[in-house]
C-alpha cells in the first residue's frame, strides 16, 4: 500500500515537469514559437491518438505492473531526450514518446489499484492515490519552480528523469494484487463484453460530463495566470506559482473524504459537488478583484480536481463490472479528457480575444454550468447495488 | 519489366549529367565575413532587462518589415513554469542592445509594469498591437530626416521605415513614432500600442508625417538630429517618407556597419 502511495508521488512529481513547462525551455534553447507550437500540439495529438489503443493494450496485459513499468521508462527515455538534445526530431520523438507513454500509466495504475483492494475499497484507494499524487505535483512545482529561477531549465528534465527512478523502485515493490483480476484483463475479440461496454449509456453520459469538465477546466489556470500577470508586477510569478500549489493542498486535504464519501452517499452527490465548483470557480475569477484574492478562486478548483481524480476511475470501475474492459473504459474517458482539454485552451482564448478576460472566465464557467446540468439532469447512479 | 527497364536506365545517366549541369551553372561560393562577438548577438531566446536591469521576460520571435528591417520584438513576459505569460511586442526601437555585455545585452526602456497589461501579441494574421516607449510619441511636428534616427546604432535598430513603407504594406506605427525620437519628451505618458497595419487607427496621423518627412527625401542634407540621438530613442524613421533605406542607415554617422557592408 505504501508503495502505491509513493508510486504516486513519484510519478505525479514526474509529470510536473512535462506540460507547459518544456515551452519556457525550447524558448530558452531558441525555438521559434511556431516550432514550439508544433512540438506541443503533437503531443496533444498523440495523447489524443492513444488513448484508447493504450487502453486496449493495458487490458490485453495480463501484469499491470510490468505495463506501467514500460510506461515509466518511457517517460523517463523522453525526459532524457529532452534534457540531452533539445533539437527538433528528439524534442518531437521525446514529446511523442512521453503522451503515449501517459495513456498507459495511468490506466495502468488505476487498475494496479483495483486489483490491490477490489471494488469495496477502491473509493478509498484512489483517494489515497489522488492526495500522494497531489502532494508530488504541488512540491514538484514548488521545487522546481524556484529551483528554475537560479539553476538552467535543463536541470527540470534532469531532476525528471531522476525522479523515475524511486517511481520505479516503487512500483516493483507493490506486490500482486488478488482482485477484480477478471475486470481488467481481456481476453482477445471478446465481442460480447465490447458491445456490453459500448452500449452503455452511463459511459456516454459521463463522457460528455468529462468532456464539459475538461472543456471548462483545462484553460482556467493558464487565464488566472494571465490575469495575474497583467495585475501584479514583479511579483507575478510567485503569485501564480501559489495559483498552482494551493488547489494541489486542497486535493491532498480532499480527496480521500471524497473516496470515503463516494462509497458512503454514492456517485452522484460527490459528482455534483465537483462539477458544481467549475462554475463558482469561473466567475470567483471573473469577478474577484487583485491577483492575491484569484489564488482564493483557484483554490476552489482543489475541490473539482479532488472529485475528478477520485471520481473518474471510480466511475470507470463501476461501469466495466462485469465485463473485462476497465482499462478501455479508462482510455475512453481519457480521450473526453485530453479532447476536452484541447477545446478548451482555444475556447477561452477566443473569447478573451473576441471580448475579454472576463468573458472568457465566464463562458469557462458556463460550459461547466452545463456539465453539472448534464450530471444532475442525465448521470444516474452507479453505485454497485 | 519494360518499365523499370527504362526507369534503371534513366537512373544510370542522371549522375552522369546532373555533375555536368552543375559544373556549368555552379555559383561561386559565397564569402565568409567573421565578425565579432562584440559587434553582433543573437537575439530569439535572450533575456530582456527592464530599465532597473531586474530580468521582465524573453525575446521570442521579431516583427520585421517587407524591407526586413525589425519593427517590434515579442516578448515572453512573466509566467510561472510556462503557466500564466503573456506575449507583449514591444517597438523595436524601445530596445537597447549591447553585445558585449554577457549579463544583461538586452534592455528595454520599458518597465514591467508599463508592458505586462498591454495586448498580446497572437497571429501573424491580426493586425499586431506593438508597445512603443511613451518618450517616442510625437509631441511635436516631425522635422527630421529618417536616415539619421537610428545612426547611433547601425546594427540594432536601423531605422524602421524603409522602402517597404513608401509601398504602404507597413502603416502609420513607425511613422507616429518618428516625432518623438526627435523630441524627446513627454515620459509621464503610458506606453501606447499601436496596430502595426496600415489601416489602424493611427492611420490619420499619417499624412502630417508625410509631408515634412517628404520635404526631407531631398536627401541626407536634411539630417537634423545628431547622431548623438540616444539609441533608445532612436526609433522613428518614418513610413511615408520611404527615403530610409538600410544603405542610409548603414552609411549614417557613427552606426556600427551592417557585416554585409564590412568584409
Amino acid at each position: 500500500m505504501r508503495a502505491l502511495d509513493l508510486l504516486n508521488f513519484f510519478l505525479a512529481d514526474v509529470q510536473t515537469g512535462f506540460g507547459p513547462f518544456i515551452a519556457v525551455y525550447l524558448t530558452e534553447h531558441k525555438w521559434p514559437q511556431t516550432q514550439i507550437g508544433l512540438a506541443l500540439s503533437l503531443g496533444t495529438i498523440v495523447a489524443l491518438a492513444g488513448q484508447v489503443p493504450a487502453g486496449v493494450m493495458v487490458d490485453a496485459a495480463r501484469n499491470k505492473r510490468r505495463v506501467a513499468g514500460v510506461g515509466l521508462i518511457g517517460v523517463m527515455a523522453a525526459a532524457l531526450l529532452l534534457a540531452l538534445w533539445p533539437a527538433e526530431l528528439p524534442v518531437l520523438i521525446a514529446e511523442s514518446l512521453h503522451a503515449l507513454a501517459s495513456c498507459i500509466v495511468s490506466p495502468a495504475i488505476a487498475a494496479i489499484s483495483l486489483h490491490l483492494v477490489g471494488h469495496h475499497a477502491l473509493g478509498e484507494r484512489l483517494g489515497r492515490n489522488a492526495r500522494f499524487g497531489s502532494i508530488g505535483n504541488g512540491m514538484a512545482a514548488a521545487v522546481l519552480g524556484v529551483g528554475g529561477l537560479y539553476l538552467s531549465s535543463r536541470a527540470v528534465f534532469w531532476f525528471t528523469a531522476a525522479l523515475c527512478v524511486p517511481a520505479l523502485v516503487a512500483l516493483a515493490a507493490i506486490g500482486r494484487g488478488s482482485h477484480a483480476r477478471q475486470q481488467t484483463t481481456s481476453r482477445p475479440f471478446d465481442r460480447e463484453g465490447l458491445r456490453k461496454l459500448f452500449r452503455d449509456r452511463r459511459l456516454l453520459i459521463f463522457g460528455v460530463c468529462v468532456l464539459l469538465f475538461h472543456l471548462s477546466n483545462a484553460a482556467m489556470l493558464p487565464l488566472a495566470g494571465a490575469a495575474v500577470t497583467m495585475r501584479a508586477g514583479n511579483f507575478a510569478n510567485l503569485i501564480i506559482g501559489a495559483c498552482i500549489v494551493v488547489p494541489q493542498a486542497v486535493v491532498a486535504l480532499a480527496s480521500p473524504w471524497v473516496g470515503r464519501s463516494a462509497a458512503d452517499y454514492g456517485r452522484r452527490p460527490i459528482l455534483l459537488l465537483g462539477w458544481l465548483a467549475l462554475p463558482v470557480r469561473g466567475v470567483l475569477l471573473a469577478v474577484l478583484p487583485g491577483p492575491y484574492l484569484l489564488v482564493a478562486g483557484q483554490a476552489v478548483s482543489g475541490i473539482s480536481a479532488a472529485v475528478f481524480g477520485v471520481m473518474l476511475p471510480l466511475i470507470a470501475a463501476d461501469l466495466t463490472r462485469g465485463t473485462s474492459h476497465f482499462n478501455l473504459c479508462m482510455g475512453l474517458l481519457g480521450l473526453a479528457v485530453a479532447g476536452g482539454a484541447a477545446l478548451s485552451t482555444g475556447y477561452a482564448g477566443w473569447v478573451a480575444d473576441a471580448v475579454g478576460m472576463r468573458a472568457a472566465f465566464f463562458s469557462l464557467a458556463f460550459a461547466g454550468l452545463a456539465g453539472t446540468v448534464m450530471v444532475w439532469a442525465a448521470m444516474p447512479e452507479t453505485t454497485p447495488a | 519489366m519494360q518499365v523499370v527497364r527504362v526507369c534503371l536506365a534513366v537512373a544510370c545517366l542522371l549522375p552522369c549529367a546532373l555533375p555536368a549541369v552543375a559544373a556549368d551553372t555552379k555559383p561561386p561560393p559565397g564569402q565568409v565575413v567573421r565578425v565579432p562577438p562584440e559587434d553582433v548577438m543573437p537575439v530569439l531566446g535572450t533575456p530582456i532587462a527592464g530599465p532597473d536591469g531586474k530580468t521582465i521576460g524573453r525575446l521570442v520571435d521579431v516583427l520585421v518589415n517587407a524591407a526586413g528591417i525589425p519593427e517590434a520584438a515579442v516578448i515572453d513576459v512573466g509566467g510561472f513554469m510556462g503557466v500564466g505569460s503573456r506575449k507583449i511586442a514591444v517597438h523595436w526601437g524601445a530596445l537597447h542592445f549591447d553585445p558585449g555585455d554577457q549579463k544583461q545585452p538586452i534592455t528595454l526602456a520599458l518597465t514591467l509594469d508599463q508592458i505586462k497589461a498591454e495586448p498580446e501579441y497572437r497571429s501573424p494574421k491580426q493586425p499586431a498591437p506593438i508597445v512603443v516607449a511613451p518618450h517616442a510619441r510625437p509631441t511635436a511636428p516631425v522635422a527630421r530626416s529618417t536616415g539619421t534616427s537610428s545612426a547611433g546604432r547601425g546594427t540594432s535598430s536601423p531605422g524602421n521605415g524603409g522602402p517597404a513603407s513608401a509601398a504602404g504594406t507597413t502603416g502609420a506605427g513607425p511613422a507616429a513614432t518618428a516625432g518623438g525620437a526627435a523630441s524627446g519628451h513627454a515620459p509621464a505618458a503610458p506606453a501606447e500600442v499601436q496596430p502595426a497595419n496600415g489601416s489602424g487607427p493611427l492611420a490619420p496621423a499619417a499624412p502630417p508625417a508625410a509631408q515634412p518627412a517628404n520635404g526631407s527625401g531631398t536627401g541626407p542634407s536634411t539630417p537634423a538630429g545628431p547622431p548623438a540621438a540616444r539609441p533608445t530613442n532612436g526609433s522613428g524613421a518614418s513610413t511615408a517618407a520611404g527615403s530610409a533605406s538600410p544603405q542610409g542607415a548603414a552609411n549614417a554617422p557613427g552606426g556600427n556597419k551592417p557585416p554585409a557592408a564590412s568584409p
